[in-house]
């Protein structure tokens, strides 16, 4: 059976890559002993998959991964499943990261597909604060100051940007994607636990269109941003953090633990 | 377990995000992980930082800075951290912005610790040495050090010959680190309580076995270029002991060895079976230095290695030493392993395995269905060849191993030789290729038709021999460039008149950096220079091609005064005093000399099970010295990799 993991990543480890950290959680399950599963073949890899990666640099209170246990064993050892998962993980994970939820998902229906995490996020909450040292560079007396210009950049008609992927540009109007957007006075405590301090106090949050379709990141936000103030954009000025991850359409988006 | 560790996460960085975001691959800088120590600074009297000088993935597969690191952190009062040589793209950055080197575990500047320890495993990082010195604000040269200094102390392999870089250093340590580290770290704290200085501090380390104070010693030369006299000019021994491990299975080994983030070159939990090798082969440092061979019993193996597994989640281990086959108890380890490991879907690694139908057998059980290249290592071409470098493998034995592994599935075969040892002859070159056409030739005898699964593929490599200090061809000279070349030529050339010459690549090893490690592995103390104005023309990373540059070490050879064929290029008289003789491996002169003699008279020597070769080793009393007679007692080498 599949669980779903929440975890956060925090601290220094926000410089591991993506592919370090699917690297550290492979061997926190070896550590923990879990009965997990894997693939068939010549070099049999544990069955687990992350939702949307996280760019270095940036924290979390809001990652996931998808990992599959064996049933016979898992059922063997414990009657709270999640309970005995959550325990195992969190026993084994070192600083810099924390699991913050297990949540068994249920078995899919027979000749059905099921979904991985990745296909189903759709939107993503993160927290902008303004590192020490750059509060004069950015061009805002204060925190007020900052969130008003955020306001009247986002009461324009249209914003329209380009955003570059490997393959090619697009020209999409970054309006559409921005869900919604506040001072972060109103964070969800535990989306901003492990989010890093400064003394600015100068922070935005918003929510952005995430996952396999459309994927805005906050920089491109933030550049867009800084731009239309007429001033150039430095992306080590901001410190992003990533609250939560959401499935769901627009208008009805849920946090992915509540599957 | 000491109560000086603490669990405090220092989310301090010494580089700030925005450096951080525009160098490659920051992991290396950041410290933090699984298994690293944090250890409450109020309460500690020694910092040490122990230094690996290349980078960071090179540097973390070390076993020998984990086994020091848990060694040295055991003790209440030390704190030991780590610092690896930045990449270029950082170095720049650091110079620009007078960034001081630091250690990773409190990312604090190195300048400020006690000791900084660099291990020399290979020549060609020399100039990285300097590189940390300089970014850690350190003066390079050891006579400009102050008292605020650290003190710098140098270890491994290149510390048997350590003059090349004896104005860098303070201390050398010669020997295995587990034996008189703790007595270096008592006296050191007791003299600096007492307000001692430097220089006091460094006579009277220099009177603990094993360390070695080149700034204590002066050497004089003669008007050909040879040592006339070397001797102390302190209070201090004139030759300095090799320390040797007498009981590896009562001393220091890491049970929770630290694990990377980032993907090291060695991404796996390695087990250390034994230290030393029973061959003797003439050309190598390491049979020689490690002599003799100890093991590690195999009840306190089987304790490590679930210790290791359960605190590092590694899913492969490696068994570490220089010939696996000739652990004892090997078959015993390995039934263990196989069964432990199988449960926990952990493969095993077996390097330096010899090829015979046991080990075949053994790794049909441990490794999965695909099969990879087998590596030989035969040396050399010809059996006269083999005979002269003591590598006692007939082509018979060769054969059957091949045929065995053939007979098993395996179709690549890698083989390893080497150029230019001593005595060779074009024939002896011209044997390679014949060899590797014979194994090609047993593929196709062994394996029906319907069986193979495409044709045999065998590489044969060739690298430039470089004679070593404490070996028997110590006093022999290294052949020229030119030489070199021309042999590779004469090779390959032989390699196109091969029936099977379709199923043979050859690859040979670049000629310039082995010339030039056959400069520092036999140099003295005045070829220090040319590392010096190497790295002040901008030499570092040496070790890898895209930063090696042949026409600066030229220049610095050039500027630095130094005749380098004086030193890789002639052959030394056997009566010449050696840069490195004031170093007593407890390996007899004698014995090397009588080697030396042998293998001109290619003459094969038993190996130390077979019989004992009076070496000299056996004053320790330990290892294979006092073994029972009757041990299992193989003739043969083969090297095996999977």
């Amino acid at each position: 059976m599949t669980f779903r993991i929440k975890f956060a990543k925090y601290g220094v480890v926000r410089f591991i890559g993506h592919l370090d950290v699917m690297r550290y959680f492979q061997k926190v399950i070896r550590r923990s002993k879990l009965p997990v599963s894997y693939s068939q073949g010549f070099s049999p890899h544990q069955l687990m998959s992350f939702a949307l990666p996280l760019s270095v640099g940036v924290t979390s209170d809001g990652e996931y991964m998808e990992v599959e246990f064996d049933d016979e064993a898992l059922l063997k050892e414990a009657e709270k499943l999640e309970k005995y998962i959550f325990d195992g993980l969190a026993a084994n994970t070192t600083e810099g990261f924390a699991v913050l939820g297990v949540k068994m998902l249920p078995k899919p229906k027979p000749n059905t597909h099921q979904d991985k995490a990745m296909a189903l996020v759709s939107a993503a909450d993160y927290l902008i604060r303004v590192k020490d040292g750059y509060e004069e560079s950015v061009g805002f007396g204060s925190q007020d100051e900052l969130y008003s210009a955020f306001e009247r950049f986002m009461d324009r008609e249209t914003i329209e940007v380009t955003k570059k992927t490997k393959k090619n540009e697009n020209q999409l109007n970054l309006k559409e994607f921005i869900y919604r957007y506040t001072n972060g006075d109103d964070a969800d405590a535990a989306g901003i636990a492990h989010a890093r301090r400064f003394g600015s106090g100068m922070q935005l949050m918003m929510r952005l269109a995430a996952g396999s379709k459309v994927n805005i990141k906050p920089d491109l936000v933030l550049e867009a941003f800084i731009n239309s103030l007429g001033r150039e954009f430095d992306k080590n000025a901001f410190a992003i953090h990533r609250m939560e991850l959401y499935m769901g359409e627009k208008d009805a988006l849920n946090p992915l633990i509540e599957c | 377990m000491d109560d000086n560790r603490v669990n405090t996460f220092s989310p301090e960085l010494a580089l700030s995000d925005e450096i951080l975001s525009r160098i490659d691959k920051p992991e290396r800088y950041i410290g933090h992980e699984v298994n690293m120590v944090v250890k409450d600074l109020s309460k500690i009297d020694v910092r040490f930082c122990m230094c690996f000088p290349d980078v960071y993935e090179v540097g973390m597969s070390h076993l020998g800075i984990q086994i020091l690191y848990d060694m040295f952190n055991q003790r209440e009062d030390t704190y030991c951290e780590r610092v690896y040589s930045p990449w270029p793209d950082l170095d720049k950055i650091m110079r620009e912005e007078h960034i001081p080197l630091f250690a990773l575990e409190t990312q604090q500047p190195i300048k400020n610790f006690d000791f900084l320890g660099i291990t020399l495993q290979y020549e060609m990082c020399y100039t990285n040495i300097l590189q940390i010195l300089e970014l850690s604000q350190i003066p390079i040269f050891a006579s400009e050090r102050t008292e605020d200094d650290p003190i710098v102390i140098g270890g491994g392999p290149c510390s048997y010959n350590p003059e090349p870089l004896a104005d860098y250093f303070d201390i050398f340590y010669i020997g295995e680190g587990e034996t008189v580290y703790y007595e270096m770290l008592d006296v050191y704290k007791e003299l600096r309580a007492r307000g001692a200085s430097r220089r006091e501090i460094l006579e009277r380390l220099g009177n603990i076995e094993g360390l070695y104070i080149p700034s204590l010693y002066s050497v004089s030369y003669n008007e050909d270029g040879t040592i006339a006299e070397f001797k102390p000019i302190a209070d201090v021994p004139s030759k300095i002991k090799r320390q040797v491990v007498t009981n590896l299975s009562e001393t220091f080994y890491p049970r929770k060895p630290l694990v990377p983030y980032m993907k090291a070159i060695q991404d796996r939990a390695v087990l250390e079976i034994q230290r030393g090798c029973i061959r003797g082969c003439r050309f190598c440092q390491a049979g020689m230095i490690y002599r003799p061979i100890r093991e590690r019993s195999l009840e306190v193996l089987k304790e490590n290695i679930i210790d290791i597994l359960n605190s590092t989640g590694y899913d492969e281990i490696t068994l570490s030493s220089l010939s696996t086959s000739d652990y004892t108890r090997l078959g015993e380890l390995l039934e263990y392993l196989i069964a432990e490991m199988g449960d926990r879907k952990v493969n095993i690694s077996l390097p330096s395995l010899r090829i015979d139908a046991f080990s075949l057998d053994i790794m049909n059980k441990v490794q999965d269905v695909k099969k990879s290249s087998l590596t030989f290592a035969p040396e050399g071409g010809t059996q006269r060849m083999r005979n002269v470098i003591n590598k006692g493998l007939t082509e018979d034995q060769i054969l059957e191993g091949a045929a065995e592994a053939f007979t098993g599935g395996w179709n690549k075969v890698k083989l390893y030789f080497m150029l230019g040892q001593p005595t060779e002859t074009d024939d002896d070159v011209k044997g390679i290729p014949i060899l590797a056409n014979e194994i090609a030739k047993t593929y196709y005898a062994t394996v029906p038709k319907e069986q193979r699964q495409g044709k045999v593929a065998i590489t044969i490599s060739t690298s430039y021999f470089v004679p070593k200090p404490f070996t028997p061809f110590q006093w022999v000279a290294q052949i020229s460039p030119d030489e070199y070349l021309r042999r590779k030529s004469v090779l390959n050339e032989t390699l196109k008149q091969q029936l099977n010459y379709k199923s043979i690549k050859y690859n040979w090893h670049d000629s310039a950096t082995s010339y030039l490690e056959g400069l520092f592995a036999r140099g003295d103390r005045r070829t220090g220079r040319v590392i010096y104005e190497a790295y002040k023309l901008g030499c570092i990373f040496d070790a890898w091609t895209d930063y090696f540059d042949m026409s600066k070490w030229e220049k610095a050879i050039e500027l630095a005064g130094i005749d380098i064929e004086f030193y890789t290029q002639r052959e030394r008289g056997r009566d010449e005093i050696l840069p490195w003789d004031f170093i007593d491996t407890g390996i007899s002169k004698k014995f090397l000399l009588r080697e030396w003699d042998k293998a001109l008279a290619e003459q094969v020597t038993d190996n130390c099970r077979e019989g004992c070769a009076g070496c000299g080793c056996a004053g320790w009393k330990t290892g294979v010295c006092v073994e029972p007679k009757g041990c299992a007692a193989w003739s043969t080498e083969v090297n095996i990799e999977a």
